[in-house]
């Protein structure tokens, strides 16, 4: 079977500085995979070397057993808060839309009913079509967050990629995004990074750690061993008592 | 000061003028205050300083050796603004100073009498020529031209440019057109106001067109509409005061911005 990701060895520099060594990591289609490491462990760097911004020095990356360079569907891809200006003069509904667009600059393209027809279903989904009119200038965090996840599924992504979805949002909006990530999870390919263990939910099928090397990839049942060596240091693994705790409980508390 | 439109054509030609820039204006202005390239548009319109002074020393038209200095710089620092933004940031700051003492070297090493440069500094649009009225109308041919055909892939670069590499746009070709696009804008711009006061029109329209617009659209639109008033205002000072058209110019329009972020507090204390 064709895995819908598949890197080989691959390493990624910037300048002289690693930021990837040698990774080797798959997702089998309609996988769910969390790749937890620190800040600064090429957790982005891992997502946008899949994307094709960034181009490894070494290695292979294959998306449903094309090369990514060939690839050309459309990658579903939620950036990071910092990563754009918020103080843009768009509205929510224009940027679903722009999930839209392809490559190859065609002149004069304009937004069909085809176009309007998707992004507004995806909307309605996420239920941000009251919102619709709203610059994103005035969007909580949470909106915002549903807005960006919409656009990426505007493309009708076989895979989709998210760097922090859930950092920056109270626990509440955290789960509404989780669950309707699970939803799009039934036929469609997720592939999450984040720092944050405790945003982890049960919902995620695998589990990969990364801090420029990979330290684990499988099943989301991991020792503290493996924490330490991803963190360099002992984490708190996850609150005790939260419903969506997926690792194994360990004795005795650990700190930073 | 009808009568005198009427009777004069060098106030008509200032109107034109007036009329002609506002378009590309409002539309370069959006995207150099929406990308926060004032830096990069100022260094632009000073390096044409040099091309001005070329233009003198070789004896051709120097508004062409502004056109070729000012869209070399903006390709120089976009390829240089590719590597790092503080790289781009210090070349911008060496190309302003060497260009503006390329142009005080070719003025000097032209024979004869020196010429007046100081309409070049701080513009005078009451002499622009039928010449500067067709460069700016193809000008504004050409910006307006890219900016429809490709609207919606400009609006999601600059919201978001990483995303527009996602969706496969080149971004590096866009960003190059864009640099060119700003360049010739401020050539023109530099004949109507002058090197010194282009960043006025350049940076008060559109920040106080971003304050109204919800919309690309509407930003770039109120941007030109607010130039179109700044030049009007500025030259009806300027005729009725007796004053410098490009100082009263860049004044009005500071004056609008100024004017806008007042009723923007007020709104924000009371409304």
């Amino acid at each position: 079977m064709t895995q819908a990701l598949e890197l080989k060895n691959v390493t990624v520099k910037y300048n002289r500085t690693c930021a990837l060594s040698a990774v080797n990591l798959s997702a089998a289609e309609n996988d769910f995979l969390a790749v937890i490491g620190p800040n600064g462990g090429g957790k982005s760097t891992l997502l946008k070397t899949i994307l094709g911004i960034v181009t490894p020095v070494q290695g292979e990356i294959k998306i449903f057993g094309k090369n990514n360079s060939q690839y050309k569907e459309p990658i579903g891809y939620v950036p990071q808060f910092s990563s754009f200006r918020r103080a843009f003069p768009i509205t929510v509904e224009d940027v679903v839309l722009s999930g839209r667009l392809k490559g190859g600059g065609r002149p004069f393209r304009r937004y069909e009913k085809n176009d309007y027809r998707i992004s507004g279903d995806i909307m309605d989904k996420l239920q941000i079509t009251q919102l619709r009119r709203k610059p994103v200038v005035r969007l909580s965090g949470g909106q915002l967050q549903k807005v960006l996840l919409a656009r990426a599924l505007a493309a009708e992504p076989r895979l989709l990629l998210l760097d922090e979805p859930t950092a920056s949002l109270d626990s509440e909006a955290k789960n509404r995004i989780y669950e309707i990530l699970k939803q799009i999870n039934q036929h469609t390919t997720i592939i999450l990074v984040t720092h944050d263990l405790a945003a982890i939910s049960s919902y995620i099928k695998n589990i990969a750690c990364l801090n420029k090397k990979l330290y684990y990839h499988g099943e989301p049942e991991i020792s503290e061993d493996i924490i330490h060596k991803t963190f360099g240091c002992p984490v708190d693994l996850i609150a005790h008592g939260v419903p969506h705790r997926v690792l194994r409980s360990h004795g005795g508390d650990a700190t930073c | 000061m009808l009568r005198a439109v009427l009777q004069y054509s060098f106030l008509q030609n200032a109107l034109f003028c007036a009329l002609l820039i506002s378009a590309c204006c409002g539309i370069v202005g959006t995207v150099i205050v929406l990308k926060k390239q004032v830096m990069l548009s100022g260094g632009i319109a000073h390096i044409s300083f040099g091309g001005i002074g070329l233009g003198y020393l070789l004896g051709i038209e120097p508004l062409i050796g502004a056109f070729l200095f000012a869209v070399a710089a903006a390709l120089g620092i976009s390829i240089l603004g590719e590597r790092s933004q503080q790289e781009s940031d210090v070349a911008t700051g060496i190309f302003w100073a060497a260009g503006m003492a390329l142009g005080v070297l070719f003025i000097a090493l032209t024979p004869g009498y020196p010429p007046d440069m100081a309409s070049y500094l701080f513009g005078d649009i009451l002499t622009v020529t039928k010449t500067d009225l067709l460069l700016a109308l193809i000008i504004d041919f050409i910006v307006l031209f890219l900016v429809t055909a490709y609207y919606n892939y400009l609006s999601v670069y600059l919201f978001d440019a990483e995303f527009a590499a996602v969706l496969k746009v080149n971004t590096k070709l866009l960003a190059g057109l864009l640099n060119v696009v700003a360049a010739l804008t401020i050539v023109i711009l530099v004949r109507a106001v002058g090197i010194i006061l282009v960043m006025a029109l350049l940076t008060a329209p559109a920040a106080v067109a971003s304050l109204i617009g919800s919309s690309l659209k509407t930003v770039m639109l109120a941007a030109g509409v607010i130039t179109l008033l700044s030049c009007l205002g500025g030259l009806w000072l300027s005729y009725s005061l007796q004053i410098p058209s490009g100082a009263a110019i860049a004044l009005f329009a500071a004056a609008i911005y100024a004017g806008a972020h007042i009723i923007k507090r007020l709104r924000s204390q009371y409304g």
